[in-house]
Parts: structure tokens; C-alpha cells; sequence
């Protein structure tokens, strides 16, 4: 095929900026139905408490309401499904207790929905949802995973003994593990945690579901990364309505990070009372409620050591981590500690034994799952922490000791993929590249003389390191169901050559911020010699689209985008055929050269248009050849793409303060063929910031009464513009070997390498002043970086 | 986020909306910054709203009687970028300049913010320390508090109920005075976990001023009759009842006030 | 979150143990007191409003008083319930008499909020429940004039 047009790989800017930036995009909380009635809920103020009585009278007969539902009307409703089951160490399933749209007896965590109001007006609504009085029993709450496992905890579920949602181990028997740690020179330990991160989408969660009963069609619009899922989740698992009654829209989605990945209770229950009501009913979520509902991430208390020979050369990992789930099994919550967090423990290392024991918990908290990186930003920040806090303590070079453990490079074609210790096959890698790239950024050197000279004068700066690698572009359909996957991860792409020789593109990926209206446009028409103009790209809509699973997990353009290409090697096929027989030649001579099907060695050419047309007015046509020009792929990728990089971090640390400024951040990532250099720098930038408010800014913080105590922006602390230096970015390539644009995926990368870059960092600082410190507890606030110079 | 229902009245001048305030369970609206996300969230429901906001004879900045006069209604973006604050009381404009962000800035106003007296609002340590006074009104007339005065404690002030801030005034500061204002700002909101406010007279007597750091803010008047820089670092913030929240201890936050306090004195020494 | 201090009046332990023990002057000790109601010796109804800074909200509930040792002191039991969260705590109060005409009066207690005023308040409690035990102590000093 050709890509001589040179769309791939220019910064084109975003064709859909035009809408977004002057505020006419068009939300789910934008669309108003003919009869649009609103939703307002109550909520549990307790994080574990039995509800002894529901009173709604005063509410029902106040102005405007519609209907009040409580616990007791859906008890015959299944709760929503968790899309991945785990296993027991002993096989036995997973612990799933329901998770109901309503709660009736028991509210386990705060938010927890009692009743759903529906009113006339938003207000209306809002105000008889005050009017509902609820007694409750309050009880003892868990809040902390490696506690709720104790004999004697508060239990969330009866059926969940001890709260152990699951236990799970991957890699090398324990005991060779063991053996190799006790047989090591020397052994970095760390006790930390991963800590609890709330999404904070700018567009907080919104659905719209109205019903037509002349047609028996529901409609539900959502504010979700994956609208085909959430039907087959919500119509299969919890309402038995068969989907071809059920169109799920996802408009514009402002921002999910995975959080808008799950089918959430108010999606169902909304669906369920427009089926009551026979009236649309909408939602959308306060900010207040955002914090208290949306899935939040990470959430590990982990204690890991890694042992290293005389010589600094890795010889086993050792990992043994808690994993808060919350109070109930989101959509993907199973799979993130386990199969997206363990199998990532290889690293770009060489660590010849590798043992990760896992105990995944239910506490009295809002549900945990996946987060931008969800389970590799947990993989990344356990092993560059261990190397960098190892190269202190064992009086080396955090860079020489990476470039001594590094799998050396291959490219996936002429040398195999690297096999590792926790299941994965890596595709393709060059990680001593970036690393060199990295310091080259930097200036090693220089800064470690300059950082010297800083410390003789009583300044403490400091430089972190990271290098990460990743599985995206998921997945192999026939991998993640052999690990529990309920569902296939494949992807769909539709292209639609229209009459006229345009190009209507249907996606199963979805964008939230992705760009792919660009991006793929840029593919589609850089394969087909076209104007980008000539390229629509149509997605968010099941009634548009086949099918397809959504993003997440960097995904789109390696799996969706080679769904595409493989509609495009049809319809370039069919062309063929359709212009050979205008020229009288065999389409074996055709070929097609910069949008023009061309007949090898002469000067016969036609363009594409003119093709398009034939095939949709199909009067000279070939014989037994349908007409039309229309073709859909389903793309089920060989293997993960592995795209990797190297992050460096350099701070200043304040000494009387312990405030911890970002002077400079290197991000050096190979994250396969470049589309769009722009996007992907982008995707850098956000994903930077995103994993440095982590390590300095972001934090859920519970009581032990499991009162989510910062559940605003006067104290839950967002990464701002003003807190960061301009950040230094570089690509290095190392193409996918296994899907047809040779992409591995650039949404996570930026939030996985980021985190731990800037905790060594700090870390790196306070040894340059004397203080050997081997961990601080995220997010860096001044007080505990003080405190940890006060020790 | 949607408010309990509450009644709104706009007043075009000051006795116009005394006299909305005299009835009723009525609050008043400048900014709004503060008052509105508590009404959103139902933390608080009057109601009725006077909106003063478009009150012109609340708003500018001038000098009149040896005094400087802020309008009440005078946003925190105007003061910062003001020429006769930026001359005499440059700490004001520094103050103002470090207040949440640009459209808080540009909506918050410096009687909103005296008025509503949280703990960790700027203002208030920057008033005590260039010993301003708090112009009021209400139905009986005009009323003139010392800020030393003003603030009696947590969220409260001396205004009485039905009463508005129309002015502040302060003293226009002889030839040679220096002031600084240094704060460490708690990262999420930006209000001050320590905010230290410093003039330095012409006769080398200083005025201390703390917010952020007690449950009021306050002059701290161990420190100003130190000795040395030495002396008044040691002595400051004590004997009183410092704050504790997420971003800072109680001792961490009493660290902070005598390191912010070191700042201020070297940067008037 | 731990509530705990220490107030001298004066006052003789039998005079402030009778403030203690009357309906009408409790109501007018405790800060935003609108009506308190017996119940039987030790439990009271109580509508309370607490307007300070950004909130302004009612709250209905309980207090009831557990561990009663006559002019000693007792364990004040507090369930109290509003639009935008509830609060509850047990606070230990003890009278320690210090002269003929002075006791000590201690109190140390866990106080919990929940819902809103628990998300939004971290910052703030620990003030706010300073300012009432002030109010608490300078109204009772109030009722203890001549």
C-alpha cells in the first residue's frame, strides 16, 4: 500500500479543536429529551451502616416529582458484573457479592445509593432527595487493605470471609525466589504505598436513558470510554434486554483516564426507570459525587525486595502486595493488581527469578480499577524505586546499574521476542537507547557536578530515574480469556467508501480526548492518497458501529487502527478488481500509487473517485463482483505491544521547608511508529503531569471511619500549570513487529514512567545532603519531605 | 450543585442594600467566591441574596485624609496591579497578586474576603500589620474598627448582623517604611497555611502579622519586641493555637511561621 | 477526631454540676442551642443551628449522658443529624474541684462527622470545635455571674 502521501507522522492539528475549544462540543448533559425528566440520588453519609427504615412521604408529594425508587424495588434487579474472573490460588472463583443499583439493607461504603428521585426539574429533584429520611445503624468501618484481612475486621460482605475478594501468585515458585534472595550479595527492601488517586474527569459522569415503548427501543446516552460494552455488560448481566432494543450512545466524552470504562450502577437504574416512567430520565453527577463514585485508582500497600549479586546484576524479585479493591467489584477491578500489575514485574530487566504474592481486598471505600496505566504504574514505580534506592545503598550509578540489568535490544523480526518470568513475550525493545538519549537530554554529568557544588553550598537537588515498559494495545483475545477475561478484546473497523469516492470511517475505539478524529483520518487518507477533509471518522454510536470494545489500555490506534487498515486492504483489493476491468488488464497488474489504481507499465491510471463511482453505478463492471465499496474487519492483535521509555526527573528541595519544586523532566519514550507527532507529545505531556501529581500533589485520604476527608478541590490537590517546567520530551522508534502501522500506543506512558522519576528524585536530593532516607509516602507534601530530614 | 432557592436583589448603592439586609435571613453577595460552593453544596441556604457587586461607591482605590482607601468591592486583581498600592503599600499588591487564581482574583473582593474571616485568607494579616481600619455601615450609621479589633475569631468578625465593609483605610505609610509579605501556600486552595505580613516603620518599629497559622489571624506581639531577627523567630507563634490539617501539623505549621517570618524580617532588614 | 482541653471556673463543682443537670440553663450553655427537651434523666431532644463561616445548617438529634457520678462527672453521648452529614461523639467530663469556689472542668472525646461536613471540613474542624468548647465555657461563665 502506498504511504508515500506523507499524512503519517506530521502534526496535523486536531480537526475536532475547532468544536471543543469554542464550546461546542456536544455532551451527554447537553442533550435534552422531548419529556426529559432528572435524577438526583440519596446517598449513605456512612461508609458502613444498616439502613433501618426509608422514609419517602414528605418527598413523594413534593412539587415536581415524578417517582422515588428505593432499595426494595430493584432487589429482584441483578447488580452490576465485574468482566473478569479470577481465580483462588486454590481455583476456587473469585469472590463477586452484588453490587445492586440500590443498596436496601446495608451501605457499605459513603455514597452508597439508597434511593433514586425523579423529578420535573434538576432542582426538584434535588430538593425531595433532601426531603427522604433515612435511619441508619452505623457500623465499624475497614478502610485499609493489609488490616481488613485480620481476624476480628468489620466485614464488608458476608461472603467474602476475611474481605478477600482473591489470592493470587504468578512467576517462579515461591521457594526458588526465596532461596535466590537469601543467596544475594545484597537486598533492597521497601515497604510503601501505591497510594489511592481519584479520577477527577473534567466532565463528570452524565446518562440520559429514554425508552419507546411503540418500538420497544431503549436509548442511553453516556459519558463512557466503550458504548458497545456497556450494552453487552448492562443488557446481558444485569437487565436481560436483548441489544438489538438497546442503542448506547457515547456523545463527546470529556476526559476518562478509565474511569468512564465501567458500567456503573446509575447507568442501569437509569435504564431501568425509563422503562417504569416510559419518560427519559437523566443524571449527571456533582463534582462532590464524582470524588465519592467514580472508580478511583492504584490504592497497594506493597512490601518488595530485590536481591543483587556482588556485582550489581539482579537475581530475584519478591513482591507481596494488598490490593484495596473498595467496597465492591468494579468492571475491571480483578484484572488491574493481577493480570495488568504482576505480569509487568519483569520490567526491561534481565531478573532471572520473579514471585509476586497478591491478596485483593473489599474495604468500606469507593470501588478501585483501572486508572491511566491501570497496574503497570504499580509495576513501575515498585521496580525503578527498588533500582534507584539500590544504586544509593550499594554506592552505585542508578544509570550503570540499569545498563547492567537491561535486556538487550532485539527487534522482534530477525531476533524473537523476549520471553519473561511473568508470562509475557515482549515484542520488540532497544532500552539502552533511551536511557542514553535521556542522560544525553540531561547532561548527566554535568548535573551531578552541579548537584555536588549545590550540596556544598546547602541546597539539595536531586535527579530520578525511570524506565518503564508497558503492555498496551489490548489484547489477544484468546490470552486474556484463557487469564478470565468475559469478554474478547478484538476491535472493529468499518470503512465505508462512499459514491462520490469520500470516506466514512466507523470505529469501535472511542475518544475522550484521544484525537483519533485526526489520527485516523490521517491514516486512512495518507493509505488512500486523499485530502484528510475527505475522511470522516464516526464513532461513540452502537446503531453506527458493528461492535467494537472501546479505549483503554493505549489501545486504539494498534488495535482499532489495524482494524481499519484491514477494511482498507479490502476495498484497495476490490478496487483493483473494479479498475482492471475498466482497462481491460488482470488485477494482478493494478496497482494503487498515491490514491491512483495504476496498471503496472503503462500509462493507464484511475483515480480513486472515479473507482468508488464505478462501484456504486456498477454499468461496466466485472463479471460476479458485487457492487458497493464497503467493508468492515474485525482485528484481533497477535500479542500486547510493549512500548517502554526512560523518564528523568530533576528537583530542588527546599531545607527549612522540605518543599519540592520540578526544575526539569526528560520523558524519552519509544512507543513504536509515530502518526501524529503532536498528539503523541501531547499524550506525553498529560500523562507526565498526570503521574507527577501523583508523586507530589494527589492523594484520596480516609478516616478510619472511612470518610473520604479531601473530597473537593479546596484539598484534593490537581497538578497545575504553574507547578511544572517546561517538559523535555524525545521520541526514540522501535516499530511494533506484529500489527500493520507498527504502533505500540502512547496514551499510559506518560503517567507510568513519570511517578517514580520524581519520588528518586527527591529521594536523591536528601542523600546528596547526608540524609539517607529510603522511602516517603506519596504524595510528597513539604511536611512529609521535612520530616523526613528531621529523622 | 444546585442551591436551595433563595431570593436575589441587586442594590446599586450601599444604603440601598442595608436596607435589604434589614429584613429577612439575607446575606450578601460581592464575589460570591466563598458564599456560592457553600450554597451549591447546601452547606449554607439563605434566604435572600444583595448582591453588591455593582455598587460603584464600593469599588477604587484612592488617598484622602492621609489615608489610603480600598473600596470594599475592590477586586483582589485590581489591587494587585494598582499603582498607588504597588507604590505605598507594595506588600498589598504582592498579597493580592498570590490569592487563588485569575478569576478568583478578578471576582473576589478584599470585603468579601475581611468579611467572610477565614482563618487562611491573606487579608487579614496584611490589614493588622499596616494597621488599617475596617470602615462598616449599617442601619445606625458608620462604624470605624481597628482591625487589631476586627477579627474575634473563627470566621468571625466585629460586623454586626445587617451590617457591610464599605472601605478600608489605612495610614499612608511615612518615607522609608518597608513592607513584605511572604506566604507558603497550601496547594490545593492557595490560601495560606503560613502568611506572614511585615511593616517596617521609618523609626525601625515593625509590625507582625500572621495568618493562616491561628484559628485568627493576629499580630504577633512577642516577635515585634524582639531584639533581634534571632529573637523574633524564637518568639513567634507561640502561646497560641496553631492549625492542623493534611497539609500541615500543628508543628510543622509553627516551623513554618518562623521560617516565613525569618523571610519577611531580611527582606525589610 | 480527638477533642480534648481543659477550662477552670468559678465556681464550686455543686454549683456547676446544678448548671449541668438543668434543661434550661443547658440550653442556653450549649452554643446554637434552639430547643432541648427531656426526655427522662439523662437523655435529651435537641435541635441545634450552627452558623459558622461558609456553614450555616440545623441539626436535630440526641444528647444523652451515660457513667453519671453525682458532681464528678459523666460521659456526654451526642447524635446529631443535619441535610449536609451528622456528627456524633462521647466526650468524658470530668469536675475536679480545685478551691472552695474553683473547679477544673476536663473533657477529652472522639467527635465523627460524616457525609459533607466531613468531606469538606478537615481543614476547619479542629477550629470549630475549639470556637464552640469557648462558647460552651463563656456561656456557662455567664450563668454562673451573680
Amino acid at each position: 500500500m502506498s504511504t508515500t502521501h506523507g499524512l503519517i507522522g506530521k502534526s496535523v492539528k486536531r480537526v475536532e479543536d475547532r468544536r471543543f475549544i469554542t464550546g461546542h462540543g456536544k455532551y451527554t448533559d447537553d442533550i435534552i429529551l422531548p419529556g426529559q425528566t432528572y435524577a438526583s440520588f440519596v446517598r449513605s453519609p456512612y461508609a458502613h451502616a444498616k439502613i433501618l427504615s426509608v422514609d419517602t412521604n414528605a418527598a413523594a408529594s413534593m412539587p415536581g416529582v415524578v417517582a422515588i425508587f428505593t432499595g426494595a424495588d430493584v432487589e429482584n434487579v441483578n447488580g452490576v458484573p465485574c468482566g473478569w474472573q479470577v481465580n483462588f490460588k486454590n481455583g476456587h472463583h473469585m469472590k463477586e457479592p452484588k453490587h445492586p443499583l440500590l443498596v436496601a439493607d446495608k451501605a457499605k461504603h459513603v455514597g452508597d445509593a439508597i434511593a433514586i428521585v425523579i423529578a420535573e426539574s434538576q432542582a426538584e429533584a434535588v430538593d425531595a432527595a433532601e426531603a427522604i429520611v433515612v435511619e441508619y445503624e452505623e457500623l465499624p468501618a475497614i478502610v485499609d487493605a493489609s488490616k481488613a484481612v485480620e481476624d476480628g475486621a468489620p466485614q464488608v460482605h458476608d461472603s467474602a470471609p476475611n474481605n478477600i475478594c482473591f489470592d493470587w501468585a504468578l512467576g517462579n515458585p515461591i521457594e526458588e525466589v526465596d532461596a535466590a534472595i537469601a543467596a544475594s550479595a545484597h537486598v533492597t527492601t521497601l515497604d510503601f504505598v501505591n497510594q489511592r488517586l481519584v479520577p477527577n474527569a473534567i466532565e463528570p459522569r452524565a446518562y440520559n436513558a429514554s425508552y419507546d415503548q411503540y418500538n420497544d427501543k431503549y436509548t442511553l446516552y453516556t459519558s463512557t470510554q466503550n458504548p458497545h460494552l456497556i450494552r453487552l455488560l448492562m443488557c446481558a448481566f444485569v437487565l436481560g434486554i436483548p441489544e438489538h432494543r438497546v442503542r448506547v450512545v457515547g456523545p463527546d466524552v470529556g476526559g476518562g483516564f478509565g474511569s468512564k470504562i465501567f458500567h456503573y450502577t446509575e447507568e442501569a437504574l437509569l435504564t431501568w426507570c425509563t422503562h417504569k416512567l416510559r419518560r427519559p430520565v437523566k443524571w449527571t453527577s456533582t463534582r462532590s459525587e464524582s470524588f465519592l463514585l467514580d472508580a478511583h485508582g492504584r490504592d497497594h500497600i506493597t512490601k518488595a525486595d530485590m536481591g543483587f549479586d556482588a556485582s550489581g546484576n539482579i537475581t530475584a524479585l519478591r513482591v507481596k502486595t494488598y490490593a484495596n479493591l473498595g467496597a465492591y467489584l468494579s468492571t475491571f477491578a480483578s484484572c488491574v493488581p493481577s493480570y495488568l500489575h504482576g505480569t509487568l514485574l519483569q520490567g526491561l530487566y534481565t531478573t532471572p527469578k520473579i514471585n509476586i504474592d497478591l491478596v485483593a481486598v473489599f474495604t468500606n471505600t469507593t470501588a478501585v480499577d483501572a486508572y491511566r496505566g491501570a497496574g503497570r504504574p504499580e509495576a513501575t514505580y515498585l521496580l525503578e524505586r527498588l533500582l534507584d534506592l539500590a544504586a544509593h545503598e550499594m554506592n552505585m550509578d542508578p544509570a550503570e546499574l540499569r545498563f547492567k540489568n537491561f535486556i538487550p535490544p532485539f527487534d522482534g523480526v530477525t531476533q524473537p521476542g523476549y520471553q519473561t518470568q511473568v508470562a509475557l513475550q515482549y515484542d520488540s525493545g532497544n532500552y539502552h537507547g533511551v536511557l542514553e538519549k535521556g542522560l544525553a537530554m540531561l547532561g548527566y554529568e554535568d548535573f551531578r557536578k552541579a548537584q555536588k557544588e549545590a550540596a556544598n553550598n546547602g541546597k539539595l537537588l536531586g535527579v530520578g530515574f525511570s524506565t518503564y515498559i508497558e503492555a498496551c494495545g489490548i489484547a489477544p483475545s484468546a490470552v486474556v480469556g484463557s487469564l478470565g477475561a468475559r469478554a474478547g478484546l478484538y476491535e472493529v473497523g468499518h470503512v465505508r467508501v462512499q459514491p462520490s469516492g469520500k470516506i466514512s470511517v466507523y470505529t469501535g475505539a472511542h475518544s475522550h480526548g484521544q484525537g483519533h478524529e485526526t489520527t485516523f483520518a490521517q491514516v486512512v487518507a495518507d493509505k488512500l492518497g486523499l485530502p484528510m477533509e475527505d475522511v470522516e471518522i464516526v464513532h461513540g454510536d452502537s446503531e453506527a458501529v458493528a461492535f467494537g470494545m472501546g479505549t483503554y489500555g493505549s489501545r486504539s490506534l494498534a488495535v482499532g487502527g489495524s482494524a481499519i487498515i484491514k477494511s482498507l486492504e479490502k476495498v484497495i483489493e476490490k478496487g483493483k478488481k473494479i479498475a482492471a476491468h475498466k482497462f481491460e488488464a488482470n488485477p494482478e497488474d493494478v496497482d494503487f500509487v498515491e490514491g491512483r489504481f495504476v496498471v503496472k507499465g503503462t500509462h493507464h491510471s484511475a483515480p480513486f473517485s472515479d473507482i468508488a463511482l464505478r462501484a456504486y453505478v456498477p454499468h461496466h463492471y466485472p463479471a460476479g463482483l458485487e457492487p458497493g465499496l464497503d467493508f468492515s474487519s474485525f482485528y484481533d492483535p497477535a500479542n500486547f505491544t510493549y512500548p517502554f521509555g526512560c523518564h528523568i526527573a530533576v528537583v530542588e528541595v527546599d531545607k527549612e521547608t522540605g518543599k519540592v519544586q520540578l526544575t526539569r523532566f526528560v520523558a524519552v519514550d519509544d512507543v513504536g511508529n509515530i502518526i501524529n507527532p503532536m498528539i503523541v507529545e501531547g499524550q506525553i505531556h498529560g500523562g507526565v503531569v498526570q503521574g507527577v501529581g501523583q508523586a507530589l500533589f494527589e492523594g484520596a485520604e480516609y478516616d478510619e471511619n472511612g470518610q473520604l476527608t479531601n473530597g473537593s478541590y479546596m484539598d484534593y490537590c490537581m497538578p497545575r500549570a504553574d507547578d511544572f517546567p517546561m517538559i523535555e520530551t524525545a521520541s526514540q522508534v522501535t516499530p511494533c513487529p506484529h500489527n500493520p502501522l507498527g504502533v505500540k500506543g502512547a496514551g499510559e506512558a506518560g503517567c507510568i514512567g513519570s511517578t517514580p522519576a520524581v519520588v528518586n528524585a527527591v529521594i536523591d536530593a536528601l542523600w546528596s545532603g547526608g540524609h539517607k532516607v529510603k522511602d516517603i509516602r506519596m504524595p510528597l507534601t513539604s511536611e512529609r519531605v521535612w520530616r523526613a530530614m528531621q529523622q | 450543585m444546585i442551591p436551595v432557592a433563595f431570593d436575589y436583589q441587586r442594590a446599586v448603592t450601599v444604603d440601598e442594600a442595608i436596607a435589604a439586609l434589614s429584613s429577612g435571613d439575607g446575606k450578601i453577595l460581592a464575589g460570591g467566591h466563598s458564599l456560592l460552593p457553600a450554597m451549591k453544596l447546601r452547606l449554607n441556604q439563605p434566604a435572600k441574596l444583595v448582591d453588591i457587586s455593582k455598587i460603584d461607591a464600593l469599588k477604587g482605590i484612592k488617598e484622602e485624609d492621609g489615608e489610603i482607601v480600598i473600596g470594599a468591592g475592590t477586586t483582589h486583581g485590581t489591587i494587585a496591579s494598582d499603582d498607588l498600592i504597588k507604590s505605598k503599600l507594595p506588600f498589598f499588591a504582592t498579597a493580592a497578586a498570590l490569592i487563588g487564581d485569575v478569576q478568583v482574583r478578578n471576582h473576589g473582593t478584599i470585603g468579601g474576603s475581611l468579611a467572610h474571616a477565614d482563618p487562611a485568607a491573606d487579608w487579614g494579616a496584611l490589614v493588622l500589620a499596616a494597621d488599617a481600619a475596617i470602615i462598616t455601615k449599617g442601619s445606625s450609621g458608620s462604624r470605624r474598627v481597628a482591625a487589631v479589633d476586627f477579627f474575634q475569631g473563627l470566621f468571625t468578625t466585629a460586623l454586626e448582623d445587617g451590617e457591610i465593609i464599605t472601605e478600608v483605610r489605612i495610614p499612608v505609610p511615612a518615607e522609608g517604611t518597608k513592607t513584605s509579605y511572604q506566604k507558603f501556600s497550601q496547594p490545593a486552595s492557595r490560601f495560606a497555611i503560613v502568611g506572614c505580613a511585615i511593616m517596617k516603620k521609618a523609626d525601625g518599629k515593625i509590625n507582625i502579622a500572621f495568618t493562616g497559622v491561628g484559628e485568627v489571624p493576629f499580630r504577633d506581639s512577642a516577635a515585634e519586641s524582639a531584639a533581634s531577627i534571632e529573637a523574633a523567630v524564637t518568639a513567634a507563634a507561640e502561646g497560641i493555637t496553631v492549625m492542623s490539617d493534611h497539609f500541615a501539623s500543628e508543628e510543622y505549621r509553627k516551623h513554618l511561621a518562623k521560617v516565613y517570618l525569618r523571610k519577611a524580617l531580611e527582606a525589610v532588614a | 477526631m480527638q477533642l480534648t482541653g481543659n477550662h477552670v471556673v468559678e465556681a464550686s463543682p455543686a454549683k456547676v454540676w446544678a448548671l449541668l443537670m438543668d434543661t434550661d440553663t443547658l440550653a442556653r450553655i450549649v452554643p446554637g442551642v434552639t430547643k432541648l427537651e427531656k426526655i427522662d434523666d439523662t437523655t435529651f431532644k435537641s435541635t441545634l443551628g450552627v452558623k459558622l463561616g461558609p456553614v450555616s445548617a440545623a441539626f436535630n438529634g440526641n444528647l444523652q449522658m451515660e457513667n453519671v457520678m453525682e458532681e464528678k462527672g459523666f460521659t456526654l453521648k451526642i447524635q446529631q443529624n443535619s441535610k449536609v452529614g451528622n456528627a456524633s461523639a462521647a466526650i468524658e467530663i470530668s469536675l475536679t474541684p480545685l478551691e472552695e469556689t474553683k473547679t477544673a472542668i476536663a473533657f477529652n472525646g472522639d467527635v465523627k462527622l460524616s457525609g459533607m461536613l466531613a468531606t469538606m471540613g478537615q481543614r476547619l474542624i479542629g477550629g470549630v470545635a475549639n470556637t464552640l468548647s469557648k462558647q460552651f465555657f463563656s456561656n456557662m461563665e455567664k450563668e454562673l455571674l451573680p
